[in-house]
């Protein structure tokens, strides 16, 4: 995987707007960030089952990640995954900010079809992470643009 | 999700201070202040560093922002299982 020529590629597909907006189009997302699906080591340190603790911002940030995720992926169907008619009303919902909404079909039988690693026609969490990867590249790369901006 | 989204790439580049990878010392950071709810042995430095080798794709000895993702999306996905088996224990 050649992480170099795709990212470059990538900053090219975004275009930070006044307030680190990011807008791409799904043919952007497919052509781009797909590729990098991400690998998950089997196991890299023990997951806490409770903590008393107080969640930090990050752990906020993956909580709500999950939230999202299930409250689309329980709405039919089975109750783990996302359909295609649940990963598009998401994707419509909660990233209108980021993506810029394209009425295509065909743009998201493509994204399916790419986060659909295991092809059985939904997309499980593992599968959505892959998405987030994606998006969190290109938000990182609106950042790095506006630092360097703003340092001159 | 979009701040959510934001929250994981700010986080990272709070470490990083403008360089392109996180250091050993700057990862262990991370980890401890940011992870310590979800995650056991956080404040062991040589239980993280075993992490962070896991993590290393590229053996280059930092955590880049892709490796950096790819234990949010380890974490995040370790964390939905648990709650997907707790809630289907609950169901029965």
């Amino acid at each position: 995987m050649c992480v170099c020529s795709t990212t470059s590629k990538l900053g090219a597909a975004v275009r930070a707007g006044p307030e680190y907006k990011i807008c791409l189009t799904y043919s952007d997302l497919c052509s781009t960030f797909l590729p990098l699906l991400c690998q998950h080591s089997p196991r890299l340190c023990t997951i806490k089952h409770n903590s008393a603790t107080m969640p930090s911002e990050l752990e906020n940030a993956m909580e709500s990640l999950i939230k999202v995720f299930h409250k689309y992926a329980s709405k039919e169907g089975r109750s783990g995954t996302l359909s295609r008619r649940e990963l598009r009303e998401l994707m419509e919902n909660e990233l209108s900010g980021f993506l810029k909404s394209q009425k295509d079909p065909a743009a998201i039988d493509k994204i399916m079809k790419d986060l659909d690693t295991n092809g059985d026609g939904q997309v499980d969490f593992e599968e959505f992470v892959s998405l987030v990867v994606g998006l969190s590249i290109a938000c990182e790369q609106c950042y790095q643009m506006h630092m360097k901006k703003g340092k001159k | 999700m979009e701040s959510a989204i934001k929250t994981i790439v700010t986080t990272y580049l709070g470490s990083s201070r403008g360089k392109e990878n996180l250091s050993g010392s700057a990862f262990q950071k991370l980890v401890k202040k940011n992870l310590s709810g979800v995650m056991e042995d956080t404040n062991c430095s040589s239980a993280v560093k075993e992490m962070q080798r896991g993590l290393d794709e590229n053996q280059d000895g930092k955590v880049s922002f892709q490796e950096y993702l790819t234990l949010i999306g380890y974490v995040a996905n370790s964390i939905s299982q648990q709650k997907c088996g707790s809630n289907a224990d609950a169901s029965q």
